[in-house]
């Protein structure tokens, strides 16, 4: 029997750098509410805390957009992303179907 | 991905980054600093033995949740021989890297959740256990370190925790939110936490009607915003920090016990990781059931693994020196045996007697009695133990010069004139300092303190022993009548 995501107590995060969709990843349910929190209460990534990695988002519904300080590449950006997420205990996957949204963006 | 390697752990330790601070300075990589890269080996070759099938037994179970392998750190015991195996692996571990296994004391927290729970749920019809449950299978699934935090800073002990002037000395709920919870506070004399994916926080102790807001268990992922890890640092950790040599100390890989206080500033917990939360009149439980399993793992089979080393380095000392056939040595050498093999007989008896609790829940927990005798018992043991190993390995185990002064051409012959034995002065001073890591390090006030203090046991002894029916018993045989 396949379980749902709800049933079994994960939510898959759909990542896009720079407007382009670029990885899922998979984490216990109230993780993107962590990741939210982190960077809109906490001006932070997981993983980044009082370092000198300050992030500016908003979040509309479960899609959050995030501006990284500094021009960064893609590369540089999906590192970090990758970075925060697996601090925040959550992992790259490949299959099901993403009810959270993180957009990031590196300043211009 | 049920079991991860040792490398697997490794590697996903190198990328997290918690807010570590150890000996004046931020930590930036664990793997780079030789006090928490201790910790993080000893963790690894936790990971390590689950891959060898001599200790599959022992250190893989089978999750009640999914019906798949798991290592046992992250397993609810269902029955006795998962108590049994529990133990086991205490002292497999122990024996093993001669310092904490990191992920124990949340082993021992888990089994304690899935008990009370469990029994929220029925009572009150809160959704904790479901909760709990989600994610034991995510942290199963993905093989996490999960260490415990219990201890509160607890400042001024006369006063209750909402009557503290800083009221930070104990983790509490700042703020509740749709999506979760704001908690701040901080734990003390925390195991491995730095080198862990998440730890699992449950109240220090019983709570009152009116201390709501310090009635917290949750899970919390390591490297969370607001969350910063201040490590315990002393002469054994200045040693390995600038020591150009880490074979010089007494456990070269993973070290002394390494420790954290972990401040909570104002840190967010979703619902979905919360699984106690005012629930004051279960703190109580959630606590003694964690004590329980704990005093039986820790106390019964972790020391135990301990003086095992302890007992090897001390017979090793005796030979080296020529002295292991005098009897007064043999019978110090069979007093440490006494010692810490009756801890492991109360272990294994907290196991055998364990029972399900509370019926109809399925988590087995072990005997408490068993579990504090195997706990108190130790707590005095160990001083005995590291006292004869002290006693048979002589002043040596204090007095020896380093290891790499062997080698210098002016004073290593002195060296090695002064303290070739029966053995060359190379193996004399590398047990001494083995020795001297046992006996003047740690692991005493340790053993002592560690799953609670020995006036913990005491008085679960007082509570747990029926006195009354022990006086019947005297009285019956004397032939004295019973009191009117």
């Amino acid at each position: 029997m396949v379980l749902s995501n709800k049933e079994k107590g994960v939510e898959i995060i759909d990542v896009s750098i720079d407007g382009k969709v670029w990885r899922k990843y998979e984490g216990l349910a109230g993780t993107f509410a962590c990741f939210a929190d982190s960077c809109l209460r906490m001006k932070t990534l997981p993983g980044f805390y009082r370092t000198d990695l300050a992030v500016a988002g908003e979040l509309k519904g479960r899609c959050l957009r995030l501006m990284l300080p500094g021009k960064r590449s893609p590369a540089v950006l999906r590192e970090i992303l990758d970075a925060a997420l697996l601090n925040i205990v959550a992992f790259p996957c490949t299959v099901g179907e993403a009810e959270c949204f993180i957009e990031v963006r590196s300043e211009k | 991905m049920a079991l991860k390697t040792a490398k697997e752990y490794l590697d996903s330790i190198n990328k997290m980054k918690p807010r570590v601070y150890c000996g004046g300075k931020w930590v930036k990589n664990l793997l780079k600093n030789p006090v928490t890269k201790s910790m993080v080996m000893a963790n690894s070759a936790i990971y390590g033995l689950a891959e060898d099938p001599a200790h599959k037994e022992v250190m893989v179970a089978t999750s009640h949740l999914t019906g798949e392998p798991v290592n046992r750190n992250l397993n609810v015991a269902r029955n006795i021989h998962d108590l049994d195996m529990r133990q086991e692996m205490a002292l497999l571990t122990s024996q093993t890297v001669g310092t904490c296994n990191y992920r124990c004391v949340g082993c021992d927290a888990l089994n304690s959740l899935a008990s009370t729970t469990w029994e929220m749920d029925r009572d009150l019809g809160t959704k904790y256990n479901e909760s709990f449950n989600k994610w034991l299978a995510y942290a199963q699934a993905n093989d996490l370190a999960v260490s415990g935090a219990i201890t509160d800073a607890k400042g001024d002990r006369k006063k209750r925790p909402s009557q503290q002037d800083d009221i930070d000395t104990y983790v509490h709920l700042v703020e509740k939110r749709d999506d979760g919870i704001v908690v701040r506070g901080i734990k003390v004399s925390q195991s491995g936490a730095i080198g862990s994916h998440e730890t699992l926080v449950l109240p220090g102790g019983s709570l009152k009607e009116g201390e709501e807001k310090f009635a917290l268990a949750f899970a919390v992922q390591n490297s969370v915003p607001g969350l910063s890890y201040i490590c315990q640092y002393n002469a054994l950790s200045a040693e390995r920090e600038y020591c150009d040599n880490e074979d010089e100390l007494g456990n070269p890989l993973y070290g002394q016990r390494e420790t954290s206080t972990m401040y909570f500033d104002n840190v967010f917990i979703p619902w979905e990781r919360v699984f106690l939360c005012g629930e004051t009149k279960y703190c109580g439980k959630m606590v003694t059931r964690f004590a329980k399993a704990h005093r039986m793992n820790c106390g019964g089979a972790c020391k135990v693994g301990f003086a095992d080393l302890i007992i090897g380095g001390t017979m090793m000392a005796a030979e080296y020196i020529g002295v292991e056939k005098i009897p007064h040595i043999q019978e110090k050498i069979v007093d440490m045996v006494r010692y810490s093999e009756t801890s492991h007989a109360c272990a294994i008896a907290a196991a055998m007697r364990g029972r399900e609790e509370p019926k109809g829940s399925g988590v087995f927990l072990p005997d408490d009695l068993f579990g504090n005798a195997a706990k108190l018992n130790i707590a005095h043991g160990f001083y005995e133990i590291i006292k004869n190993a002290g006693d048979i390995g002589g002043g040596l185990v204090v007095t020896a010069p380093r290891m790499k002064d062997l080698d210098d051409p002016e004073v290593g012959p002195v060296l090695k004139k002064a303290f070739g034995a029966a053995a060359p002065a190379d193996k004399r001073m590398k047990v001494a300092k083995f020795l001297q890591h046992w006996t003047a390090g740690l692991h005493g006030v340790g053993t002592w303190h560690g799953a609670g203090a020995p006036q913990g046991q005491r008085f679960m002894f007082t509570l747990l022993t029926d006195f009354e029916a022990k006086k019947k018993m005297a009285k019956k045989l004397m032939g004295m009548k019973e009191d009117k």
